[in-house]
């Protein structure tokens, strides 16, 4: 083999090599292309355009959008305005957020506690306890409100308050009221955080528990020293995920309420947005800086929430789960 | 030494007894529970089926004398049913077809090909679950309008980007693909077979259980979404059947029965995908919440 040749080969080697790497690099993006371009045209631009809308004033003119430069205007308006729409629809989100929040981790996870011990039926349980989340939200914001009407209207539940002797309840007209509505229809379509939880505590380590037993700790520390770490990442995981969408509740209010009746209670955050966007004229600067100052909301309290729990892992108990086919 | 073996004997006796009656108590709780859950939905059929008279009557009427189904008859004739049955389900079908599509294409680039820039941008895509609707909102109304594409395309087309919840769909798909072999598709490389075959011929059948998934759960969201309905379909022709549910239940005269025949017309695809798919549903919901 003279020298020439031998060159040649590996420059054909290394061709060959750099072409093999560029091909797959050039199917990646291909493959990817559709999700790269989605993020790119209908997630990063759009809210880059909202954020350039946030510092207009637009009005609409024989039907085309004529936008004028007014600076931080419409956020100055949402801080300082002391009875801006704003200030009460993000009060009335942010308290919705945080107790339903915390409503349905919990609840979720009693009930998983509950379904997780072996008995017959477990099985057909957890499909009764899942069914409601596949039901379309407005169907069951309707049935809810079949059940919680008043009396007048053939709300069984306040019937049924009456049979027993306690007065009857606005469950939709009163401003508190309707607030524990929503935690109740909530709380009926949380089965898919149930299944969950049901999932993630099988893979709680038996042994551990029995070691406790045995050493004559009782159900709480159980809970406390080995259920609760073992499922901290997920709960954590539907803590954000809950929280994000207990923000953009929508279907509920505007079933229930127009315009959040009563007393703009139930005026949460998207409602007020797509109001300000598509309803009222010449608000649509404004909606995009409430937009985002929601999102940095958002942003904040997901930070804060991966701030204090170190151990947001999804990795770690990947290898172990074997449910994946 | 005997009488304290029987005296243990006895409190491990009375100690198994005690947890005997707890675990019968929670499991009278969970039934309790579980009835409390599955009423509204039987409310939801009786409403279907009761007769006006029988809808507000008190005491309620639990189960009907005889099933009313000229509710059903009285209901869709309110709404332009079979106009909007189309609607759904021309926005519906694609949708689902194009999230399968796109969703398995990143889910493979993700998982099996090595790109440059590839974590930058996974982690781009999956952020966006975190993302608020209302910061896209306009600026997407506005891109739709100027394309001419507000209507039932701007309903269909963020399923074609891995857009609009999708992102979700990525990271399970990513996640099943990963726990593919990778000497798989080196075998069939070796053998000459392109990027796209591998995924076709390869991939494809290995995950069929979770594209199942994927598709199952496009299906519900899609046929439930009302937000985004609200926001593009304008005229009344294109409105789709949980809009229509949504006016004759905002109407002056309701008619109770009728609307809970409609609710349970707009429910019912809902539920048959669920009892058929039961199994791909608890398994994609356990994956998607934990790995998600």
């Amino acid at each position: 083999m003279n020298p020439e040749s031998k060159t040649e080969t590996a420059a054909v080697y290394v061709k060959k090599h750099a072409r093999g790497v560029t091909k797959e690099a050039v199917a990646g993006y291909l493959f990817a292309a559709p999700a790269i371009i989605g993020f790119l045209v209908l997630t990063l631009y759009p809210m880059l355009a909202s954020l350039f809308y946030s510092f207009h004033k637009i009005t609409i003119m024989s039907g085309s959008q004529v936008m004028e430069w007014i600076g931080l205007d419409n956020f100055r308006y949402i801080f300082t305005n002391t009875s801006s729409e704003f200030k009460k629809s993000i009060t009335v989100t942010l308290i919705y957020a945080f107790i339903n929040v915390a409503l349905v981790i919990t609840f979720c996870l009693i009930v998983a506690l509950l379904l997780n011990r072996k008995f017959i039926g477990r099985n057909l349980m957890r499909a009764i306890f899942f069914l409601p989340s596949v039901v379309p939200m407005l169907a069951t914001t309707i049935v809810w409100q079949m059940l919680l009407q008043n009396q007048a209207k053939g709300g069984l539940l306040n019937w049924i308050l009456l049979q027993i002797g306690i007065a009857p309840v606005d469950f939709l007209t009163d401003p508190i009221r309707i607030f524990e509505t929503m935690f109740i229809m909530s709380l009926w379509t949380c089965g898919g955080t149930i299944v969950v939880f049901i999932a993630t505590l099988q893979d709680v380590p038996g042994e551990l528990l029995e070691a406790i037993e045995m050493d004559g700790g009782n159900a709480w520390h159980k809970f406390l020293k080995v259920t609760y770490p073992t499922i901290k990442p997920v709960l954590f995981f539907q803590l954000i995920m809950c929280m994000m969408t207990s923000i953009q509740i929508y279907t509920q209010s505007v079933v229930l309420s127009r315009n959040g009746a009563p007393d703009r209670m139930t005026y949460f955050i998207n409602v007020m947005i797509y109001d300000h966007s598509f309803v009222q004229v010449g608000m649509r600067g404004l909606a995009s800086a409430e937009a985002w100052v929601v999102f940095l909301i958002t942003m904040a309290i997901t930070g804060v929430l991966f701030y204090f729990q170190g151990a947001f892992k999804r990795d770690d108990s990947m290898g172990k789960r074997k449910k994946v086919r | 030494m005997a009488a304290t073996a029987i005296m243990n004997y006895t409190s491990i006796q009375k100690k198994k007894k005690r947890a005997k009656a707890i675990n019968t108590g929670l499991i009278l709780l969970s039934c309790l529970l579980a009835v409390v859950f599955a009423f509204p939905l039987y409310w939801l059929l009786r409403g279907a089926f009761v007769s006006h008279t029988e809808i507000l009557a008190r005491p309620p009427v639990f189960f009907p004398e005889s099933l009313n189904v000229d509710n059903f008859r009285l209901g869709l004739e309110r709404i332009q049913f079979l106009r909007q049955l189309w609607n759904s389900v021309s926005i519906v079908v694609p949708y689902v077809i194009g999230t399968v599509l796109t969703t398995s294409f990143a889910g493979y680039a993700f998982a099996k090909l090595n790109f440059p820039l590839r974590g930058m941008w996974f982690v781009l895509v999956i952020s966006t679950m975190m993302l608020p609707s209302a910061v896209t909102l306009l600026p997407q109304y506005s891109l739709y309008t100027s394309l001419g594409l507000a209507g039932k395309p701007a309903l269909i087309i963020p399923a074609f980007f891995c857009a609009g919840g999708n992102a979700y769909f990525v990271f399970l798909l990513r996640q099943f693909f990963m726990t593919i072999p990778i000497e798989l598709s080196e075998a069939a490389k070796i053998d000459g077979a392109g990027y796209f075959r591998i995924y076709s011929r390869i991939m494809l059948p290995l995950i069929r259980p979770a594209m199942i998934v994927v598709a199952l759960f496009s299906f519900i969201n899609c046929w439930n979404e009302f937000f985004y309905t609200m926001i593009y379909l304008k005229t009344e022709a294109d409105y789709t059947l949980p809009m229509g549910l949504y006016i004759v239940n905002g109407m002056r005269i309701p008619n109770y029965e009728q609307v809970m025949a409609l609710a349970l017309v707009v429910t019912a695809p809902c539920l048959v995908f669920f009892l058929i798919g039961n199994k791909y549903f608890v398994e994609g919901i356990t994956l998607t919440g934990i790995k998600g």
